[in-house]
């Protein structure tokens, strides 16, 4: 900040006048190169920082992914280009095609439930004095990464019923109980790890719907009530439609972290067990990192951003919808 | 994102549900009560458990449930938080801690520093393809992470920074500068043009006007996208895992190395894990709405 003082005198600036120009631009004035100036050394660092290190490594994964090249990071082998092979390759590869149905998996579960329990606890929480609080222990795990997530709910889960709390308290109840190897069984594991997950991004959920809630006039349900709506049709017919458009933005954010998710599975199960608990985030880096298969994890990493462009899509057409100033 | 401007209505509208909670009987709202106290009971315990084993050494974990420690409080050792952050045959967590402090103030400074300067121009300049530039700043808010690993991991390699710091710190920064950017050119296009007209009058160039007009008045977004983007570093597994090598890796990484050696080591594991958790939570616990605001705002990463 001690730069701005220096600034004053109209010399640093080439000319104040032609800087304000591009604040409020007339229209019709002729194109100037100099007035690029001011704009570039604003916006030319950031630009140049996307452009070489997220614009051009994401065009090169594309094109890697038509290319099968082994062990290629660090030693420069020679590409050989394959077409499609990586894309049609991964149709019989039993590992991703498991990694895909599990990630819908998560998509087909855990959106839903998100939403839904988001919605509840935030109806719930917003008729208890103590609601800050509530919602503060539900927000508490978005502080904690997923690796001590992972860490936390493995110990949750641990087989051993004197470590395992839940296999400890299914233990105080159900009697002749025998533990349940939630990670270490291929029909549980899945599950296992959504509860985990869940456990991590609902009080995101709560946050947002809760504050969407707030925001709704109480005259509205007022009235509804007043013209004789019960509770339940004054929720359904008033709090929903209008909470709608928040719900919309939790379910897209829902849905792009699933798609994305990595660190939590690879923490609690690293895919396993026997790949059971694969997702598209943890085939692509044992492909690309484990297996040195660049144009296979590439390929990987291309499916992973076509099922994310829909969403992004949307988010596109929100942004535009808004309106640009 | 819409859905900032968050906790502080909350608070105003606290008299309403106090009021709504008056006209009905207690025992109508117990269910209620119960459901959230179950809730909440569901959501502390997972943590209290792991930090009550950390507290435990391995014979006393293996033999009986972590809140034997409420009754016999005299089983409370710090032995595995010394054990784990000298040596854990990588890292010891103390070097690990150090690594994510090098890795995350920087990674989180640097993308304000240059999307702050981009934000401006999108809000308040003209330039050509402003608008569709900032249209594929908006989409590439939503790249997976895994499309940029390979090629970066070979120019890194090439360049010969591979596993240093400034390897993750330029990961960092240019993954999160689309959302920065974001974030702060729509709080600063809210900021009423006549300040600006009237800086400018005052003789300032885009610089002055940047400097003493808009840096001020866009602290709060500056702290939201701080927050989220120390967290995400941080917090951070898979870039980490890529880029950072045996001397620099972060606190993340070192904990799921300890997964991976010890699946049964709890002392060790739950140790780590907490320590990794501890900087976190302290910031979340006295800069709370701040931390909620981030977050919400830094949510499409990823």
């Amino acid at each position: 900040m001690s730069l701005g003082p220096s600034l004053v005198s109209p010399p640093a600036q080439s000319s104040a006048s032609d800087g304000s120009g591009a604040v409020v631009t007339l229209p019709g004035r002729r194109f100037r190169p100099a007035r690029l100036l001011s704009p570039l050394l604003f916006v030319g660092p950031a630009l140049l920082l996307i452009g070489v290190f997220v614009i051009y490594p994401s065009v090169k994964t594309i094109y890697y992914s038509f290319y099968t090249q082994s062990n290629a990071i660090g030693y420069n082998l020679p590409l050989v280009f394959t077409g499609f092979d990586n894309f049609a390759n991964m149709w019989n590869d039993s590992a991703v095609r498991t990694a895909v149905i599990n990630n819908l998996l998560w998509l087909i579960i855990l959106t839903p439930l998100t939403v839904v329990l988001g919605v509840l606890l935030a109806v719930l929480f917003d008729r208890v004095r103590y609601e800050a609080v509530a919602k503060s222990i539900v927000f508490i795990p978005m502080a904690i990464s997923a690796t001590a997530t992972g860490v936390i709910w493995r110990l949750m889960y641990a087989d051993d019923p004197h470590v395992g709390t839940i296999n400890a308290i299914l233990g105080q109840f159900i009697p002749n109980f025998q533990s349940i190897s939630w990670l270490g069984n291929t029909n549980l594991v899945n599950f296992a790890l959504m509860g985990a997950q869940l456990w991590a991004s609902l009080g995101f959920a709560v946050i947002v719907l809760s504050a969407a809630l707030k925001a709704i006039p109480g005259d509205l349900l007022e009235a509804a009530r007043i013209d004789g709506a019960t509770e339940l049709q004054a929720f359904r017919h008033v709090t929903i439609p209008l909470m709608w458009p928040t719900i919309t933005v939790i379910i897209t954010l829902t849905m792009i972290g699933l798609l994305k998710i990595f660190d939590i599975v690879w923490t609690m199960t690293s895919g396993g067990p026997a790949g059971a608990s694969e997702v598209i985030g943890t085939r692509m880096y044992t492909e690309a990192f484990k297996n040195g298969n660049t144009g296979y994890g590439s390929a990987i990493a291309v499916v992973l951003l076509i099922a994310v462009i829909p969403i992004m899509a949307i988010n596109i057409r929100r942004f535009s919808s808004e309106g640009q100033r | 994102m819409s859905t900032t401007a968050v906790p502080s209505r909350s608070l105003a509208a606290l008299p309403d549900a106090a009021l709504a909670e008056k006209r009905r009987p207690w025992y109508s709202q117990a269910p209620i009560h119960v459901v959230i106290i179950l809730i909440s009971v569901i959501w502390l315990m997972p943590t209290i458990a792991l930090l009550f084993t950390s507290l435990r050494n391995i014979q006393n974990i293996n033999t009986s449930m972590w809140w034997t420690l409420l009754w016999k409080p005299h089983e409370l050792t710090l032995e595995n938080y010394n054990a784990v952050v000298h040596s854990t045959g990588t890292v010891g967590m103390g070097q690990a801690f150090l690594n994510s402090l090098l890795i995350t103030i920087p990674a989180t400074l640097f993308p304000i520093l240059f999307g702050a300067g981009a934000a401006y121009a999108f809000a308040w300049m003209r330039f050509p393809l402003r608008n569709s530039i900032f249209l594929l700043l908006v989409g590439l808010q939503v790249v997976p992470l895994q499309m940029l690993l390979i090629p970066l991991l070979q120019m890194y390699t090439t360049l010969g920074i591979n596993g240093t710091y400034p390897a993750l710190w330029i990961a960092h920064t240019a993954f999160g500068l689309p959302l920065a950017i974001y974030i702060l050119r729509n709080f600063m296009s809210g900021i009423p043009y006549e300040l600006l007209e009237s800086a400018r009058i005052d003789g300032n160039g885009h610089l002055g006007i940047f400097f003493r007009i808009i840096l001020p008045l866009t602290t709060p977004a500056i702290a939201a996208v701080a927050i989220f983007q120390f967290m995400w570093v941080w917090n951070d597994l898979l870039i980490a895992l890529v880029f950072s090598g045996p001397s620099t890796a972060p606190m993340t990484v070192v904990v799921r190395s300890l997964v991976g050696q010890f699946g049964n080591g709890w002392h060790l594991m739950t140790a780590a894990a907490f320590i990794s958790m501890a900087l976190p939570l302290v910031i979340f616990f006295s800069l709370q709405r701040y931390f909620v605001t981030g977050l919400t705002a830094g949510s499409v990463k990823g």
